[in-house]
């Protein structure tokens, strides 16, 4: 599985959403063996 | 991530071969679609801003929207290109409840991954956050780990 990490703003307003992207990233790679994140 | 402007505009919709300066210019979309069709899932990470999405996302989503290689126009319509792909959406907002009338982001999000395949879609929602975070935190990262 290969997974692509978007996360659409880098400020302080959007840190939530993409901390909590990155759990969902973590926990898809902790489900599927072999997962990668190609971005 | 750039947005669209009348360069951009003459590359995409040029006839017959491209020139050199055009194939440069659609270089990052031309990547940025690459990098779509090569995933099996999308997690896409997005706050609400001013009820819709950040003018990041919504550029980002003009670079990857491409007849012929995302979607195409079939007699009906256009048709999506990219299957077999399921994507997760993480939004959050201070006041815009996620789904009501004042939430062009996430039908929004939803509606263009549609448009160009991807209808495997899911929801990780931190709305409303001002009113109180912690339930809907609590909420997010219980979904998060019924993730398979």
């Amino acid at each position: 599985m290969k997974i692509l990490n978007i996360n659409s703003s880098s400020n302080k307003l959007a840190s939530t959403s993409a901390s909590f992207a990155d759990k969902v990233v973590a926990q898809l790679i902790k489900q599927n063996e072999g997962a990668t994140v190609v971005k | 991530m750039p947005f669209i402007d009348d360069t951009i505009l003459d590359a995409l919709f040029v006839q017959g071969e491209r020139t050199k300066e055009q194939k440069d210019t659609l270089k990052l979309s031309d990547e940025l679609v690459n990098e779509v069709i090569d995933a099996d899932v999308l997690v896409i990470g997005s706050p609400i801003y001013n009820f819709s999405v950040p003018a990041s996302l919504k550029a980002y989503f003009d670079l990857i929207a491409r007849v012929g290689l995302t979607f195409k126009y079939g007699e009906t319509g256009p048709i999506g290109l990219l299957e077999n792909k399921k994507a997760y959406i993480v939004m959050s907002s201070g006041g815009t409840e996620i789904g009501s009338d004042a939430d062009f982001a996430g039908n929004y999000i939803k509606y263009f991954l549609g448009f160009i395949g991807i209808t495997e879609v899911e929801f990780v929602k931190l709305d409303q956050l001002m009113f109180g975070s912690e339930p809907k935190i609590e909420a997010a990262t219980k979904k998060i780990a019924e993730i398979g």
